[in-house]
């Protein structure tokens, strides 16, 4: 039983090298926005290729897609969350990163520079009002 | 935990709230436990095949009353090695009564410094030495109660790990003022990143690393099968975001 289960995972640990070797399964696909990392050629540089070589395995190892697409499966059917994204009420989506990260950016840009920032509004407010124009933002005072 | 412990270690000081700081500190606590011990049982499992037997390196330290305990269980390897090429030879017990406890003070202030050249380390070093200190002196005059030996010594342990995390001492005080309720007010929302995978997983983790799991029978299939489903969820992760390094790695 041991040696069955020791030869089990020795057969996961490969059997992402064996893809990568011959294919023996359909090719899953997930989209990315990004360029994944191309293999490294003879013109990198000998310190760099080490470097270019662990990002191309990487982007590039046999049932990664599979994997990433499984990940993002459990997070959203066991757990209803996901790393990336929120789920808005009406099923729209939001990048996490971005919605969590700018708030405490904002604050904090707001309680160190307030005073500048109130003063270019009122700056912009005023010389537009003198072009006859109507400034129709939130900030309007 | 290692992603919760980053982003609450990655927020400004002025935007860390008590929630937010224990939060961090209490991710790093059990991420540098897990990372480290896992990193030696993948040294003792990889000696083991080549024929060489490693000693065990941690033995449940978070179970530890006291930080004399939490020492005997926490790397126990270079315990052992600061205790035999260094303690022992600059006079151990046997050479007064404040010899000792200076002897002590410079073991740790090496082995905060072996950590790498930070104040944050040589702090580290220094707080655990003279915890160690005040536990020796202590214990002739009071005796601590219990009830709170086991969740006073996680607290300090959990108060050591933020000198061992921040990256200067002046973010380490303010990290700590946080978590006393002395921090800044934000809008951020811990929601976010503490979603419902993360606490499964802090629960997880507080589980293996308080219940003596080895005590428990188990049978073999249970066992594996849980090994297997933890093998593929982990590979799962490194293929989502990456290899994250070691913390030990640099030591």
């Amino acid at each position: 039983m041991r040696l069955w289960f020791i030869t089990a995972i020795f057969g996961l640990m490969l059997l992402p090298i064996i893809q990568m070797t011959i294919h023996f399964a359909p090719e899953y696909t997930v989209n990315e926005n990004r360029a994944l990392a191309p293999i490294p050629n003879s013109k990198i540089a000998l310190d760099k290729f080490p470097k270019a070589a662990d990002l191309w395995f990487g982007d590039h190892f046999g049932f990664r897609s599979l994997l990433i697409s499984a990940k993002a499966q459990i997070d959203w059917s066991i757990f209803g969350t996901s790393d990336r994204v929120i789920v808005g009420r009406s099923g729209q989506l939001f990048y996490k990163s971005l919605e969590n990260d700018s708030i405490p950016s904002y604050e904090s840009l707001l309680s160190k520079k307030s005073d500048i920032i109130i003063h270019n509004i009122d700056t912009l407010t005023t010389t537009l009002k003198r072009q006859e124009l109507k400034p129709s933002w939130l900030f309007l005072r | 935990m290692g992603t919760v412990a980053d982003k609450m270690f990655s927020i400004p000081v002025d935007q860390l709230t008590a929630a937010t700081a224990w939060t961090g500190a209490l991710c790093y606590t059990l991420q540098i436990f897990f990372d480290f011990s896992g990193y030696s049982d993948m040294a003792i499992g990889l000696g083991r095949m080549l024929g060489f037997r490693f000693p065990e390196n941690f033995d449940q330290p978070y179970r530890s009353r006291s930080i004399t305990e939490f020492w005997r269980r926490w790397h126990m390897t270079l315990s052992h090695w600061f205790r035999d090429y260094l303690y022992i030879p600059l006079g151990g017990n046997r050479c007064g009564s404040v010899r000792p406890y200076s002897n002590l003070m410079l073991v740790f202030v090496l082995c905060g410094l072996w950590h790498g050249a930070a104040y944050t380390f040589l702090l580290w070093g220094c707080y655990h030495g003279a915890l160690l200190i005040i536990e020796r002196i202590g214990r002739a005059w009071i005796t601590v109660p219990t009830i709170i030996q086991w969740p006073a010594t996680v607290l300090l342990i959990t108060i050591g790990c933020v000198f061992f995390r921040s990256p200067t001492i002046s973010e380490a005080k303010s990290f700590l003022l946080a978590m006393a309720g002395m921090g800044g007010t934000s809008s951020l929302d811990c929601s976010y990143d503490v979603t419902a995978d993360k606490i499964t997983f802090f629960v997880l983790g507080i589980v293996f690393s308080l219940v003596r799991t080895r005590q428990i029978k188990i049978a073999l299939p249970i066992k594996q099968a849980f090994a297997g489903s933890v093998f593929s969820y982990s590979a799962m992760l490194i293929a989502a975001n990456g290899f994250n390094p070691f913390i030990y790695f640099r030591f």
